[in-house]
């Protein structure tokens, strides 16, 4: 009885728990996210103290302001006269009038009102402070009918901010409010002026000012109309408002639409009317405030804003998109949103309709800001822009957005979306946390050039029609060149984004407008997203040569690239061909063809625009060493030069050589573990580079079963060596025109007491090599008994050490082999992973830190980067990859997080702009579940319980394949690792600092970022470079020679050098030095010495271990000791006996060795 | 420089000064001796005349002790040195020790009880160790005494032939094998396999 007491209380009880569960789940997706958001928005609130304060300043300003007395009419020169004694200008818009036949005048505002998201009480904290918006509303009895046409009230609000300036700035610091006063575009909006007023600590003189300058929040005072001063209908989006003369137009109707001009005037006229909308939705939406915060954040951690320049899409638009989509939004009216839904559900509704409702090209959201109207609904009609069109006020909300931040705010939703349906990971960081504003690791490329040259090339072109409908040049010059490249690119790019690299500065109230100087430091800005698998292909097809019409298009728009040819499919299509190259993605040459036909003056070389552009990704990929080869097959593709294939054809070559060999037992397998078998080698494969570290590609040979094997381990390796010398002399004589050369050198380093292992070297006769070693089916077996006799055996326990040797042997035999497989699928996945991976190998060995972290470690950190992208998409160039790779590191904090990869092959399927290209078998392969994502977890939570600091195993990096989390990372140092994240964070820094975001990165930077900071190291041994001769080992490395004159005239390598002569006598010194002292001293080497620049020295370093500065002396200490000063008996580590040991081995090779005191 | 010869925990130091090279000024190494006592009953015989020596210096070889202890005293012969360097070996492929300084493992043991081989008789020794057999008893005893008495360090000269450092050693590709002397130890091994998978057919 008691039992099943129990038993009902438990069931009650979980079904009580299971309710909350599931009703969180609903609400906010899990109780760890709702903590999460919780949090979020408290830290996000504004500080009451800061809007106290900023309440008494705006009463203040209210009052002030009610003081300004009223101006007559003035007529135009009146008017302009009016502020000939102050420093105040009228900020007029473009086209600056000199003449105007109407008075122009102040008097008090109808209204002030705060608007905008200080008034909402939606408004977050944020980095560059909180604006809190006000508008004045003119008196109606001001405006004409007829004003909204050709700039009538523009002019007329630019007198009433400019009136009010002067006021303020003299009543102001009268009534102890020093401020100071600045123009600024509302918005970017060159139309909308508006002023900013800031404290100004410097102008106070006494106790009793009121001074803000502590909350960084700044007021902006906006002039608006009353609600209805014009016809809506006369200014929607198709009507031309601004009448001019043109030799090409005969009468009004030809003239263009002005959508920017009538929107930026309608809404001029709803800034307190959208307040008073919104407030009536969020007081019938408890979470609207809430959710409103969240998008304000989502928004700005991806550099979206309401202004012009940023996306045109801020929180004002979030918070309207939402109230309509409470309101409806469906195709049949259906409400998108309900009016009870938390702020998780309000956010990822309105994310969700942004990721899958076209409201661009395909359709459109109508809805009606009447309150109690209710009519908001999805119509399948699209305009071709992105429209949320108001049918009350006629006006598009999304008049500052373009097709390009349309197509990118897009992007980042369904982004997000898949990052809010993850129910394996939680996401908050990436969805919410993670800042994507930098330029250098935003896109996969960025092209900028200098604004001013545009301008000097296209300023002829920005004619009068231009000038109505784009307003602005830079809004011309943006969509022009917008167009062109989507055209251009088509489907090898998935978004461009095209925007100036700063906002519109504010100005002095002094000046009409800001200086033209500021032009001289801008550069235009062309973010590209690529799609990797279609941004390098070689060919830009066209329409078929039958079709006239179609074809004298393409011609017309490619010019002389332009050309017939014919497929092998027999179609003969008008097409481009386009070079390869080994720097440059084939996107990159694309663009700066067009923008030289497009927007420079092509008749004269010196004006060409691509003299002046700016491609940064090219000076990454350029750092990738370029291979020793002639001339002609130089120009490679940079995502699969053909070297990787060649070494692939002569590793399939051998195995099928050696699958033919007669010996007492059939080879089974061969099975490749090399990095340039995975085209993951920083140089690339050369015929008979011996130099290169990377020459031998490691193997492991598999024969058939046989349960004969020795039963014990020396004699398993003096067998398996025996079955190596019967392929190597089989394959030397049957084979001899293929194979050179084949000698057995002994394997001691890989596990550790078994020193008998031996390993089979090939030289093949087309240059290639291979390092064959034997796996067979008693290796593991016995190892395992090992353990198991060590574990009874007694004395101090072995366990450990056979343990590890048991570990090292599986790393090497078994699981270098699976991740190979991995890897190597993965990289003809990720079209850009390879050439990543190379360039992040080579800075780590600049940084002398590659020898200490296992390769397959460096790959796997790298795929982070590709199978968990987010908030960025999976890279599309080796900057971004690189960048990226270097952004996680800085941010990873590998002590409390584990790194989990998914190495499934279905990322992004949602993304993907043509999912029917992966296969289906692609699609549904199986990703990582939740409960195998929790084991390793699990595993990652014990690890750290037993190691905290990450002693052993600093990088936990789990995948399916290694549930363990350490099979790659044990053993790294702890002092490596940390020196990694700050490398990184140091590179980030100091990228984030160099100049504009996303205008050049100097080629001094890249070289400081690939340069080792030797002041860093106890020990620098400098060895001889002339002894070494750098020259030569950067020739048998494979690698092309640095300041050659003639590209053309570069012998390649055609024979094998003499096995000695093209060792790398450094490395073998260093390895010798980490064998003998590696204890004591963190030794440090450049693995790819070829590399080192000639003209300096090659260097070994080292970091002295702590910690052996006394023990008592006794037999076994494997180090070179002296006796201390102090205790009996004690010892300590003698460094300099080290370095003199160093020195003796070290010979004539050394230069010097430095220690640091 | 006096050198200091003060015994800890039973053990001698050996002064051996090193000569400036490169940049680095001439400094002074110190090996700790004692007679060797071996806990083998086997090797009981020998300890009576070798010399147990810790913190021994790289190219160790009996060229080179020869040279160095004939400096304390002429008359005693060496006739073998035996080294244990604490050398590991797998640091190159992997990171962080593999190898423990304090443990012997006989991996071949290990994995088969009866028919695993034994460690050589130098894997025996403690890591970062040697044992100098001189030709008799009197050999070290007459070294021992006379050790006592030097005045200053004992010079180590490293410049014969047999002793590769530089470039020469290191151009070296490491452990490559005679493929002739390889094929004749391990043939017999195949041989073996072969008989063995015979039988099984």
């Amino acid at each position: 009885k008691p039992q099943r007491t129990k038993l009902a209380k438990r069931q009650k009880l979980s079904a009580h728990d299971l309710q909350v569960a599931r009703e969180t789940a609903e609400l906010f997706k899990s109780n760890i996210f709702k903590l999460e958001i919780d949090e979020l928005i408290k830290e996000l609130k504004l500080k009451d103290s800061h809007c106290l304060l900023i309440e008494k300043i705006l009463h203040k300003l209210h009052s002030i302001i009610q003081l300004i007395p009223q101006s007559d009419p003035l007529a135009f020169d009146d008017a302009v006269a009016y502020f000939d004694s102050s420093n105040v200008s009228i900020p007029f818009p473009d086209p600056k009038p000199n003449f105007l036949n109407y008075p122009l005048q102040y008097t008090a505002p109808d209204d002030v009102s705060l608007i905008g998201s200080f008034g909402l009480k939606t408004g977050i904290q944020q980095k560059n402070g909180m604006s809190v918006d006000v508008c004045l509303t003119m008196q109606k009895s001001l405006i004409q009918q007829k004003d909204y046409l050709n700039y009538r009230v523009l002019y007329k609000q630019a007198f009433y901010l400019a009136y009010l300036t002067h006021h303020l700035s003299i009543l102001a610091p009268q009534h102890n409010l020093p401020i100071k006063l600045t123009y600024d575009y509302h918005n970017g909006n060159k139309l909308c002026p508006s002023l900013v007023i800031s404290s100004d600590p410097e102008a106070s003189s006494s106790k009793k000012d009121l001074l803000f300058n502590k909350t960084n929040f700044s007021i902006r005072i906006l002039i608006g109309l009353p609600f209805g001063t014009f016809e809506s209908k006369k200014l929607l989006p198709d009507r031309n408002c601004i009448r001019i003369q043109n030799s090409s137009v005969t009468s009004i109707e030809d003239l263009p639409p002005t959508p920017l001009y009538n929107a930026s005037i309608l809404s001029s006229t709803t800034y307190s009317y959208y307040l008073k909308y919104l407030y009536t939705t969020k007081k019938s939406t408890e979470s609207f405030k809430d959710a409103a915060a969240l998008g304000k954040l989502w928004l700005s951690q991806r550099g979206f804003s309401s202004n012009v320049n940023e996306g045109g899409f801020g929180h004002f638009e979030f918070n309207m998109l939402m109230a309509a989509l409470l309101q409806g939004g469906g195709t049949s009216s259906n409400k998108i949103l309900l009016h009870g839904y938390s702020c998780y559900q309000l956010f990822k509704g309105t994310i969700r309709y942004i990721a899958t409702q076209d409201i661009c090209d395909d359709g459109h959201l109508s809805f009606s800001s009447l309150i109690g109207d209710n009519k908001s609904v999805y119509k399948k009609s699209g305009f071709n822009i992105p429209t949320v069109f108001d049918k009350n006020t006629k006006i598009n909300l999304l008049w500052k957005m373009s097709k390009s931040s349309y197509s990118i705010l897009k992007k980042y939703a369904i982004e997000t979306m898949d990052l809010l349906n993850d129910v394996v990971k939680d996401r908050f960081n990436q969805i919410f946390l993670t800042n994507n504003t930098n330029s250098y690791l935003k896109y996969d490329s960025v092209v900028s050039m200098p604004y001013s040259k545009l301008i000097e090339l296209n300023e002829d072109k920005f004619g009068s029609l231009e000038k109505i409908s784009f307003v602005t040049l830079e809004n011309y010059l943006c969509n022009k060149i917008y167009k062109i490249l989507l055209e251009a690119l088509d489907d090898r790019v998935y978004q461009i984004d095209v925007h100036l690299s700063q906002n519109t500065p504010s100005w002095s109230t002094g000046k009409r407008k800001p200086s033209n100087n500021l032009n001289n430091s801008l550069h235009l800005i062309i973010g590209l997203f690529f799609n990797p698998s279609e941004s390098d292909k070689r060919v830009t097809k066209g329409p078929l040569h039958t079709e006239k019409e179609l074809g004298e298009k393409f011609v017309s728009f490619w010019g002389d690239k332009a050309q017939v040819r014919r497929y092998k499919d027999t179609t003969v299509q008008w097409s481009c061909l386009w070079d390869v190259s080994p720097t440059d993605s084939v996107v990159l040459t694309i663009v700066k063809y067009v923008l030289d036909r497009h927007m420079s003056n092509s008749a004269n070389d010196s004006h060409l625009l691509s003299n002046d552009i700016i491609v940064n990704s090219s000076k990454f990929t350029s750092l990738l060493p370029s291979p020793l080869v002639p001339h002609s097959s130089n120009s490679q593709p940079l995502i699969l030069p053909q070297h990787f294939i060649l070494l692939k054809n002569s590793f399939d070559e051998l195995a099928k050589d050696l699958l033919a060999l007669d010996l007492t037992l059939k080879v089974r397998s061969l099975l490749p573990t090399s990095p340039s078998l995975r085209n993951t080698s920083p140089l690339l494969p050369v015929p008979f580079a011996t130099g290169n570290p990377d020459f031998y590609n490691d193997c492991v040979l598999q024969f058939e079963s046989s349960s004969r094997w020795p039963d014990e381990i020396n004699a398993l390796e003096d067998t398996k060596t025996a079955f190596l010398l019967k392929v190597c002399s089989e394959l030397l004589e049957k084979n001899s025109d293929e194979y050179i050369d084949a000698y057995i050198v002994k394997d001691k380093s890989s596990v550790p007491y078994n020193s008998n292992i031996s390993v089979l070297r090939i030289l093949k006769s087309d240059g290639y090599g291979f390092a064959i070693r034997v796996i067979t089916e008693n290796d593991e077996f016995l190892y395992l008994r090992a353990i198991e006799s060590a574990s009874k055996a007694t004395g101090p326990s072995q366990l450990a050490s056979v343990e590890l040797s048991y570990i090292r042997f599986m790393q090497k035999y078994i699981n270098a082999v699976k991740h190979h497989r991995s890897i190597s699928i993965l990289a003809t996945h990720f079209p850009y992973y390879s050439a990543t991976v190379r360039l992040f190998k080579l800075w780590l060995d600049s940084q002398m830190i590659l020898n200490h972290i296992p390769e397959e470690v460096v790959e796997l950190i790298v795929l982070q980067s590709f199978v968990d992208p987010a908030p960025y998409g999976v890279p599309g160039s080796v900057m971004a990859g690189f960048l990226r790779v270097l952004s996680f590191l800085s941010k990873w904090n590998w002590r409390e997080e584990p790194l989990i990869l998914d190495l499934s092959r279905e990322f992004n399927g949602n993304y993907e702009v043509n999912p029917d290209k992966e296969s289906y078998v692609d699609r549904i392969s199986d990703r990582l579940d939740l409960t195998t994502f929790q084991t390793i977890n699990q595993s990652f939570t014990k690890l750290r319980e037993s190691d905290p600091q990450g002693v052993k195993v600093p990088y936990f990096i789990g995948t399916k394949e290694d549930i363990s989390g350490k099979v790659w990372t044990r053993g790294i140092s702890l002092v490596i690792a940390s020196r990694l994240t700050s490398l990184s964070r140091v590179v980030l820094d100091v990228l984030s600092k160099n100049g504009q975001n996303g205008v050049e990165i100097s080629d001094q930077f890249i070289k400081l970022i690939f340069t080792p900071a030797l002041k860093d190291y106890d020990v620098v041994i400098k060895l001889d470079s002339a002894k070494l001769n750098s020259k030569k080992l950067r020739r048998l490395s494979g690698v092309l020679p640095t300041n050659i004159k003639f590209k053309n005239l570069v012998e390649p390598l055609t024979r094998y050098e003499e096995a000695e002569k093209s060792s790398d006598p450094a490395i073998n010194y260093y390895k010798d030095l980490i064998s003998r002292f590696g204890e004591v001293v963190v030794w440090s080497v450049r693995k790819y010495g070829g590399l080192v620049d000639a003209n300096s020295d090659r260097v070994i370093t080292g970091l002295v271990v702590p910690g052996n500065q006394s023990r008592k002396f006794r037999v076994g200490i494997a180090y070179p000791i002296q006796p201390t000063d102090g205790g009996k008996d004690l010892v300590r580590l003698d460094v300099e006996d080290v370095l003199k040991n160093c020195a003796v081995l070290g010979g004539d090779m050394i230069h010097t060795i430095e220690q640091k005191n | 420089m006096p050198v200091d010869l003060t015994p800890i925990k039973g053990f001698l130091p050996l002064p051996i000064a090193i000569p400036a090279v490169a940049n680095l000024p001439p400094s002074t190494h110190l090996c700790y001796i004692k007679p060797h006592m071996s806990k083998d009953p086997s090797e009981q015989a020998d300890t009576t005349k070798s010399l147990f020596l810790i913190n021994p210096l790289p190219l160790w070889t009996l060229d080179n002790v020869k040279k160095l202890f004939r400096q304390v005293n002429n008359a005693s012969h060496i006739e073998k040195i035996l080294i244990r360097e604490a050398i590991d070996t797998s640091r190159v492929s992997s990171n962080g020790s593999g190898v423990n300084y304090d443990l012997h493992i006989n991996l071949s043991k290990l994995t088969n009880e009866d028919y695993g081989c034994e460690l050589e008789e130098s894997e025996r020794l403690p890591f970062g160790s040697s044992v100098i057999t001189f030709l008799d008893r009197d050999g070290l005893e007459l070294f021992l005494s006379s050790v006592k008495k030097i005045k200053k360090a004992l010079e180590w000269d490293v410049t014969n032939s047999s002793s590769e450092t530089g470039l020469q050693r290191y151009t070296r590709i490491p452990y490559v094998i005679d493929r002739k002397v390889a094929e004749k130890e391990v043939a017999k091994t195949l041989i073996d396999f072969q008989q063995r998978e015979k039988k099984a057919e």
